[in-house]
């Protein structure tokens, strides 16, 4: 048995304190959960039985030891948490509110040994149901996330970002040779019968070379972002103005039109606020009145590239750091009104601004935002200012983890959209497919 | 929308440290009428010809709302979690105007208790703070931070001559009979009757105003073994065998050594010691000094948090050992000339207002008993002194039996009779 080399923590755990705490009502913590973006967006299952198995596991797996290297991000979170007395309450309580049968992790240590756990492993296809262990960090914070003291320290500016740098290490670790070994033909390999299906991986895409070791995929990510085989996402209307295509695999999900600047976007009317969406960009005026359109990437056989929408230059890009571990607060209200969270996730959670003049009129500008909502939560980018972009191009890709997309369009630029998201009620309705490269709306072109 | 009763809420208002300390109307409806008055005084100042440029802390402060949605949304729910019959405050536009006018607002004496505020800034954030937004935003570092700056701007006024005015004989006037009573000010040093503002030169000039020798005197003179408090105050608890790291958060709120003092070579010195800890009232003397003679060893002020409370559905409003751990402080470290008594520490912390902590005496200062060690400026406080283990035969004085099992402070304990403590008079006796 092997224990890890260097405590996270200078503290004495034995504590005097009782185990006074009150816990989150278990069926109160399951209403919230069936109507959240992750679980609506299929990145988390419904069932707790699946998340809860996964934690059991991470908890053997910390008890038994076999780990002797501290993530360096890991103990800088520990450091973070007891930096600040009221942090520390913050995320003991939080530990504590998960209610009983679903508590696997009792102290600050052991979360840190938990997370320390994720960022040395890549996610198995463990089976096509137990979509839990494709999302482990997911996973291990589900009940946090959702414990009022987890929903206010995981939005502390200190926690997040710490948090943040610690994903940017897990995502080193899976770009690097170390994650291949899940890239494999065994029952819990991603390159097992089972998996290659769920990933339509022989139809859609291109492996380096399948007689290599994990097919000649140098990582997991790199695997996670392949390639898509020539003529699976032809290109619509090439040269068309009119035609506007997805820049993305995905099911439309939410279309709002006359977007204000400033909008209560955390209200269960999940209004988006274009001044926060935008990151305050010197473009975001031109939308104001506008329409924003945001659909899902699906787990499994979805792409995770994605490509411009129309022809056009990029007059502006940028990454922004967001909150990954958030969410509205409105969730929990309301289970029959549609999905929660997605004008908070493209108001606040990572993602990237690409905006693309169009040079014609009322077209104009389009932004395009790629969303990154768990995991590693990384959006990279292969275009910058000044680079003309034609329908089609690859824009840039997502590394490993849960992702949303949206469009931002200027008043009067849309005549019409040839994908629709449900209406009210929608949580009971089959969603509409995009794919990428293929039209979904109608622009307006003087 | 707020999601406690009206009941609970009473009670909340009637356990909170300003209200307990006097600071802040004995009733709730009062304390309203207050902030509709402020409301009015804020529309009216917006009426004046010549219009102030709003502080440039107050205007970081809209920078940084606007900056965060994170921020954003807190602030929304708290300002919505105000009940419409307390609610004074509309949007944020109206918070930052209300603070504005406060950094430039000298407190006035109030002869009726039930309607008295001294605290402007905790009267204005009382309702807010009652929902979890209100109770988590004042934890969230870029609204600390910014309000933070805001009290700095606030304490440069009240410390400015323009702030002085305040400083009168008339009703609502600080020099009034009355408040002259309250504040027992025949103990204190006036530096000239016959001068305007009998010669302070601001209102907190006034407020850590100096105290005659003759009110205070150092018990057991020359006697290394009394140990004298060093500060005014309502006894509020005695704890022995004090760990290293505790969970202050928790039901009777234990003291956390490493919380209170940070990294420190002198942490391992106190771990199964003494806290002594007694909290100020409005007319308590807002100056303390040495429980020992020694040389001081160590002198910081730690910035922490201003008006966040611990609130616990167990045993309400329980913050007084809570804000040792988090709350803006000092630290002392005298290390005493009788070896028996080792190092004590001295932990003056702010609660509330400007929460301003000047720490007089410097490290390689040789203090004796009874000599200054610093001052408050305006706002609340309360103080903790640390003993290590060895030091302590017996304390000399016991906060109210009832406590503090009830969890509470004292003077919202029910059948608890407070006991005071004056400065330099004996608390312990030293091995």
């Amino acid at each position: 048995m092997t224990h890890l080399a260097t405590p996270p923590t200078s503290h004495d755990t034995g504590y005097l304190g009782s185990s006074e705490h009150s816990t989150v009502d278990v069926e109160a913590i399951k209403r919230a959960h069936a109507n959240r973006l992750v679980v609506k967006r299929g990145a988390l299952p419904a069932d707790f039985t699946p998340i809860n198995d996964y934690q059991k596991h991470v908890k053997l797996e910390i008890t038994q030891g076999g780990l002797t290297d501290w993530n360096p991000e890991v103990v800088a979170l520990g450091r973070v948490i007891d930096r600040e007395p009221f942090i520390r309450m913050y995320f003991e309580q939080m530990l504590q509110e998960v209610p009983d049968g679903y508590r696997h992790f009792e102290s600050v240590e052991e979360a840190l040994k938990a997370f320390n756990y994720v960022v040395h492993t890549a996610p198995i296809f463990k089976d096509s149901s137990s979509i839990a262990w494709q999302f482990p960090l997911s996973s291990l914070m589900n009940f946090w996330m959702m414990t009022p003291s987890g929903k206010a320290v995981l939005r502390m500016p200190q926690i997040n970002s710490q948090i943040n740098r610690m994903m940017k290490s897990w995502c080193d670790y899976l770009n690097s040779p170390d994650s291949l070994y899940v890239l494999n033909a065994g029952p819990e390999g991603w390159l097992c019968e089972a998996a290659i299906k769920y990933n339509n991986l022989n139809v859609d895409y291109v492996a380096p070379d399948p007689s290599a070791p994990h097919w000649g995929w140098k990582s997991y990510n790199d695997f996670f972002h392949r390639d898509i085989k020539p003529g699976m996402r032809p290109v619509s209307g090439a040269g068309d103005a009119t035609v506007i295509n997805s820049p993305n695999d995905g099911v439309a999900w939410a279309l709002q039109e006359d977007c204000k600047a400033d909008d209560a976007f955390w209200l269960k009317s999940q209004r988006y606020s274009l001044t926060d969406m935008l990151n305050n960009s010197r473009f975001t005026e031109r939308f104001i009145g506008g329409t924003v359109y945001q659909t899902f990437v699906n787990g499994g056989a979805d792409w995770h590239r994605f490509t411009a929408p129309i022809d056009g230059t990029v007059i502006e890009s940028q990454t922004i750091a967001g909150y990954a571990w958030t969410e509205s607060d409105a969730v929990p209200l309301d289970p029959e009104s549609g999905p929660y969270s997605q004008g908070w996730a493209a108001g606040v959670a990572t993602r990237a601004l690409i905006f693309i003049d169009s040079g014609v009129k009322p077209l104009g500008t389009v932004c395009v935002v790629p969303i990154g909502l768990t995991e590693v939560s990384s959006v990279e980018l292969f275009v910058k200012e000044g680079d003309t972009v034609k329908k089609g191009d690859e824009m840039g890709w997502f590394s490993f983890g849960g992702s949303s997309f949206a469009m931002v369009f200027e008043p009067g630029a849309i005549s019409k959209f040839l994908v629709l998201p449900p209406k009210h009620g929608r949580n009971s309705q089959p969603l509409d497919t995009l794919r990428t490269n293929k039209q979904f709306a109608v622009a307006n072109v003087k | 929308m707020s999601t406690r009763s009206d009941v609970d809420r009473d009670a909340r208002y009637q356990q909170l440290y300003g209200t307990v300390g006097g600071y802040l109307p004995a009733d709730r409806n009062a304390l309203h009428q207050w902030n509709l008055g402020l409301k009015a005084a804020v529309a009216r100042s917006k009426q004046g010809p010549v219009r102030r440029p709003r502080d440039p802390a107050v205007v970081a402060l809209e920078h940084a709302i606007a900056d965060s949605a994170v921020l954003r949304m807190l602030v929304a729910e708290m300002l919505d979690g105000v009940p419409p019959d307390k609610r004074v405050i509309d949007d944020v536009s109206e918070l930052l105007d209300h603070l504005d006018h406060i950094t430039r607002l000298a407190p006035h004496w109030e002869a009726n208790s039930a309607k008295r505020n001294f605290f402007p800034m905790s009267a204005l954030f009382a309702e807010m703070m009652m929902d979890r937004a209100g109770e988590e935003i004042f934890r969230h570092a870029p609204f600390n931070d910014a309000i933070r700056a805001i009290l700095r701007s606030w304490c440069r006024y009240l410390s400015s001559a323009d702030s002085r005015h305040v400083l009168n004989q008339e009703e609502h006037g600080w020099l009034s009979p009355a408040a002259y009573a309250y504040n027992e000010l025949q103990d204190f040093v006036i530096p000239d009757v016959n001068a305007p503002h009998w010669g302070w030169q601001s209102y907190n000039a006034f407020f850590h105003r100096e105290i005659k020798s003759s009110a205070r005197p150092i018990a057991g003179p020359g006697d290394s073994k009394v140990i004298v408090a060093p500060n005014d105050g309502t006894l509020y608890r005695i704890a022995q065998n004090v760990r290293a790291t505790d969970r202050f958060w928790l039901k009777g709120e234990p003291y956390s050594l490493r919380d209170m003092l940070g990294e420190t070579e002198y942490l391992n010195r106190f771990v199964g010691g003494y806290v002594y800890q007694s909290y100020l009232s409005g007319a308590d003397y807002h100056r303390w000094h040495s429980p020992v003679d020694g040389v001081v060893r160590d002198a910081v002020v730690v910035e922490g948090l201003m008006f966040s409370n611990l609130v616990n559905d167990i045993t309400g409003v329980a913050s007084q050992a809570y804000y040792t751990a988090v709350n803006t402080r000092g630290l002392t470290f005298i290390e005493a000339d009788d070896p028996a008594i080792g190092v004590v520490c001295v932990m003056p912390i702010g609660i509330t207002e400007v929460s301003s902590i000047t720490l007089t005496a410097r490290p390689g200062d040789h203090v004796k008993k009874g000599d200054q060690l610093g001052y408050f400026g305006f706002g609340g406080s309360t103080i903790a002194a640390v003993f290590e283990k060895s030091a302590i035969d017996r304390f000399l004085v016991q906060p109210p039996p009832d406590y503090p099992a009830a969890g509470r402070q004292p003077a919202a304990a029910p059948g608890a009779t407070p006991v005071q403590v004056l400065v330099n008079s004996a608390i312990a006796r030293a091995r």
